[in-house]
């Protein structure tokens, strides 16, 4: 949601600095995630005087401005103005939207500064053409005396706490914080003699579904234009100006959090307002000129004929303000949250008032809302203001929960007597008597002492709270992680490669790999055809990763997690060896056999011939395929507690970009001394260049014929650039670059 | 003679150990948890109830049989709670999942690690302790570390925890005190024991750790990637 510090400014006394705000909100539980800045410096009012076409551009234009004291020429793109228009001219030195305008040549005409749209002044989304000002406005005027300089912070506001989703509530939140008070607005209306209920009725049929309901009516107002500070209020919201009715029912949304709506009195049969389900075989055109058909779900406010609109969601388009409208109703209410949000559900909608009834309002601010609404609707749109207002509303009542200072005390581990706690409740909108204190009609999140103590702890601070040991204890068991962890780390120093692949199988999937899909676990919402059913296997994974792998030769690849069945879910270990693959499906058996003590039977084994690899596009001459449960092959085994302990691996490894262009391939091979580790010598080679993106251990080979104590060792290279094919030349001359790097850090003689 | 240089643990094992280490040095149990799980378990039980919006903060896979892919890790937080008996210290690691489209920074499957302890008068403190001696055995003795309340509907109060990381703050978990309603559906008095639990998301602290770029990277089964570790 969006908050503008202005119009904070408000509701209450702000003396805190940009960082500072957020300080506050992030302290206090509402994440700030952006703050931008709206400043209109070195941005002035400028006249077009005179509009040329751009000789060597056909779509651009020469425009001439004044401020009154100097003129300037300006290219531009746009063409929506014309001679006498008053535009804002951004001048050379000034930013737009984090650009900075110089003096430059335009296809050779100079260009002294920019015309800004709607857009580029972050005054709305409008960017088609320039923003054009008022006639009044005087030439040279800065635009920072026309709109606010303002900040405008992006807050995320968590599903518990509707009733931070307007400028009041967050104001609320600054105010128990600050100290300061909150500015009290009470609206006086002048008197009507006519009243609402004489022109409107109001029936709610279930107060289940609709505990609040209230309208209120303005008679002869005259549809138009916003003034320029309510346009420019809605557009640092991100919303467009409708209408000067429209536009105050969504001002006091994102000023009050109140959801109101307006009707145009005339469009409704008979004057009759009622709020009811939907009959089944009901539809209605909403305002997004959508037409939605609505089940019984759906709670609707119709007239004696037809839905008006989808109650807390959206109107309806047979009743909406037009132009022509003169008299219009407006409704606030309190809808039931349950039905709302099981309608945002049916029909896929989801807007800024069905947000906030989904979230919970204040239950005891919607006529004040109202009122606040109809009185700016006069000052906006003339008309005249029917007295009182028509409808119900249910009594609810307090809720009461006791203080439990000490329970506060105790969860939060410091000291905060009696009257700082309740001091600080207070400043929160909670009523409070005799150690018992009740939540403001605003929060629906307030439920047990628990939840006081949050209250108590994020308004005061948690950075009072010393951290405090927990208990140690010398719990040594042992899971089944640490079997599995053991189990990897023998593979890895056979050579091998832990592969993580999806959970999921496509329908292609079990084609491909011959499984009925009948008997996988079917994943009712995909939103991808991949993730359709969940694997019974991690055989064809691993196949798909050796398909995805046909530059590597052997692959030697395993991975060990969950596969499921209708009824199960299992731990499995599948290992895949290409058939030039030091190790052998065999030589793993044994080992199995020999370290954990499985039996051969509880492996299943697949030999893949060539032929038999090509439906999976691998192009080896053979593929050993073993898979065990290995839940089931641990079954009633006691391990020595050597098997059931993991490596740490803390060595710093230097991740290095896979790049998307093809890559040159080389192999080197030297001589170089015996006790130098082959870790040692792929570490200088890549830190030659970050181009070298492989260098893998192919052959190390002691020979006296090499000299004494010498031996031969030979690498696979891979060089790659992370942006563009990379040339053989460049290739020679990393190769050449690792050929002395190794000769100087370990006087190695490049093999002939 | 052909010679092999040893191979590679996957990162996310690498970082998945390191941290678990820590966990069991203080005396908290490995606890594995199902991926598949009940609706009751991945959400009710840890008070998303089924008619409040905080259930569409996670998107979740349901499956023919009305059973969920767990969302989180925090289904393990009840199986555990109900399975043992007071004082109870797990850590779950485990692969979650989420029903979303996918691109550099979103992932369909993704690693989580929770905790869970649950003591008689474990308080805020406590659970401030834990958080700092981990992270601070992680990333250094000298790392900032900023608390910030959030609301997960799990925990009461709950806390989103920062860390200065390259020059601005970095979301690393999401914590807080067990909420009573999930003490209560673990079978555990909540008048005699309080707890805290947290979770890490572990695939962005390996993409951080190597700079990673893209997460799907770890989920490719390219050889280019995987060897590098």
């Amino acid at each position: 949601m969006l908050i503008s510090k202005n119009w904070l400014k408000k509701h209450t006394k702000i003396n805190y600095s940009d960082s500072e705000l957020a300080d506050i909100l992030n302290y206090t539980g509402t994440e700030v995630e952006e703050i931008s800045k709206v400043s209109f410096d070195g941005i002035v009012v400028a006249t077009v005087i005179k509009i040329k076409k751009h000789n060597n551009a056909n779509k651009l234009l020469i425009v001439e401005v004044s401020t009154g004291k100097l003129s300037y020429n300006v290219v531009c793109g746009a063409n929506n103005f014309k001679v006498g228009d008053k535009v804002p001219l951004a001048v050379v030195g000034s930013s737009i939207s984090g650009y900075k305008i110089r003096k430059s040549k335009i296809r050779g005409i100079n260009s002294e500064g920019m015309l800004c749209s709607e857009k580029e002044l972050g005054l709305g989304d409008d960017h088609t053409g320039i923003f054009i000002l008022s006639e009044n406005e005087t030439e040279g005027k800065s635009l920072n005396d026309i709109f606010d300089n303002d900040t405008i912070f992006k807050l995320d506001v968590t599903p518990n706490r509707g009733d931070c989703l307007s400028h009041l509530g967050i104001a609320r939140e600054i105010v128990a914080v600050s100290g300061e008070k909150l500015m009290k607005d009470p609206v006086s209306l002048t008197k009507s003699s006519k009243k609402s209920s004489d022109v409107i009725t109001v029936k709610v049929k279930s107060s289940d579904d609709c505990p609040r309901y209230f309208a209120r009516v303005v008679e002869g107002v005259t549809i138009g234009h916003s003034p320029a500070w309510l346009v420019n209020a809605l557009s640092k919201m991100g919303l467009k100006s409708i209408n000067n009715v429209v536009d105050i029912t969504n001002y006091i949304l994102y000023d009050l959090g109140q959801p109101l709506h307006a009707f145009d009195m005339d469009k409704i049969n008979k004057s009759e307002i009622i709020v009811r389900r939907a009959t089944g075989n009901e539809s209605i055109v909403c305002l997004d000129g959508e037409k939605r058909d609505l089940t019984r779900d759906e709670l609707v406010i119709a007239d004696n004929k037809k839905p008006i609109a989808i109650a807390g969601i959206m109107g309806g388009e047979n009743s909406q303000v037009s132009n022509e409208t003169t008299n219009v109703v407006i409704e606030g209410a309190e809808f039931n949250r349950k039905i709302i949000r099981k309608s945002i559900k049916n029909l896929n909608i989801n807007t800024e008032a069905s947000y906030r009834f989904e979230r919970g309002i204040d239950s005891k601010g919607i006529e004040h809302a109202i009122n606040r609404a109809v009185k700016m609707i006069r000052q906006t749109a003339g008309g005249v203001i029917l007295s009182g207002v028509v409808g119900l509303s249910i009594e609810q009542e307090n809720k009461w929960l006791d203080i439990a200072a000490d329970k506060i005390r105790g969860y939060l581990d410091y000291d905060i007597n009696d009257e700082q706690i309740k001091s600080i409740l207070s400043r929160l909108g909670f009523n409070i008597t005799e150690g018992k204190c009740s939540p403001p009609s605003f929060r629906h999140d307030i439920e047990t002492w628990q939840d006081l103590s949050e209250e108590i702890g994020r308004i005061n601070g948690y950075d009072n709270i010393t951290p405090q040991t927990i208990k140690n204890s010398s719990n040594h068991k042992r899971s089944n992680y640490h079997l599995f962890e053991n189990i990897k780390d023998r593979l890895v120093e056979l050579g091998m490669t832990e592969v993580l692949n999806y959970s999921f199988l496509s329908k292609e999937d079990t084609k491909i790999f011959n499984i009925k899909s009948s008997s996988l676990l079917e994943v009712q919402n995909p939103l991808q055809p991949e993730n359709k059913y969940l694997r019974n296997t991690l055989t064809s994974g691993l196949l798909k990763t050796i398909s995805k792998n046909a530059s590597f030769d052997p692959i030697e690849i395993f991975e060990i997690g969950q596969v499921f069945t209708k009824k199960s879910e299992k731990t499995y270990l599948a290992i895949a060896l290409t058939n030039k693959s030091p190790n052998s499906g065999e030589s793993i058996i044994n080992l199995f056999e020999d370290v954990y003590g499985f039996k051969r039977g509880d492996f299943k084994i697949s030999e893949l011939s060539g032929e038999e690899l090509k439906p999976y596009k691998i192009k080896k001459s053979s593929v050993a395929v073993l898979e065990i449960d290995l839940e089931k092959a641990l079954k009633n085994r006691r391990f020595d507690k050597n098997l059931l302990s993991y490596k740490i691996d803390k060595s710093h490894k230097i991740y290095r970009k896979i790049s998307k262009y093809p890559s040159i391939s080389r192999d080197i091979a030297v001589i170089i001394k015996k006790e130098t580790k082959p870790e040692e010598v792929k570490k200088s080679i890549y830190s030659v260049s970050e181009q070298i993106v492989r260098a893998d251990l192919f052959d190390e080979f002691t020979s006296d014929k090499f000299g004494n104590g010498m031996k031969n060792i030979a690498f696979h290279l891979s060089f790659q650039a992370d942006d563009r094919t990379m040339s053989d030349k460049e290739g020679d001359k990393i190769f050449k670059s690792i050929v002395t790097k190794l000769e100087n850090e370990h006087e190695a003689k490049l093999r002939a | 003679m052909i010679m092999k240089d040893i191979g590679n643990l996957h990162p996310i094992t690498i970082y998945f150990r390191e941290v678990l280490k820590i966990f069991e040095d203080l005396g908290f149990e490995i606890y594995l948890s199902p991926e598949v799980d009940t609706e009751w378990n991945n959400f009710d039980a840890v008070n998303v109830p089924s008619d409040h919006p905080s259930r569409d903060v996670q998107d979740t896979f349901w499956l023919t049989d009305g059973r969920v892919l767990r969302t989180h890790t925090s289904n393990g937080q009840v199986r555990a709670g109900k399975e043992k008996t007071p004082p109870i210290r797990v850590v779950i690691p485990g692969r979650c999942f989420r029903n979303e489209s996918t691109d550099t920074r979103h992932e369909t499957t993704f690693y989580q690690l929770e905790c869970l302890y649950i003591d008689k008068a474990v308080n805020i403190s406590n659970l401030f302790w834990t958080l700092d001696y981990f992270i601070k055995k992680m990333y250094g003795d000298d790392i900032k570390i900023r608390r910030r309340p959030h609301h997960y509907s799990f925990v009461e109060p709950g806390f989103d925890i920062d860390i200065w990381f390259r020059g601005k703050w970095l979301e690393v978990l999401g914590s807080g005190m067990v909420h009573p309603k999930v003490l209560k559906n673990m079978g555990i008095d909540s008048k005699k024991y309080s707890g805290f639990a947290f979770g890490v998301g572990i695939d962005r602290m390996v993409m951080l750790k190597y700079g990673i770029e893209d997460i799907r990277q770890f989920y490719s089964g390219d050889l280019r990637f995987l060897k590098q570790f």
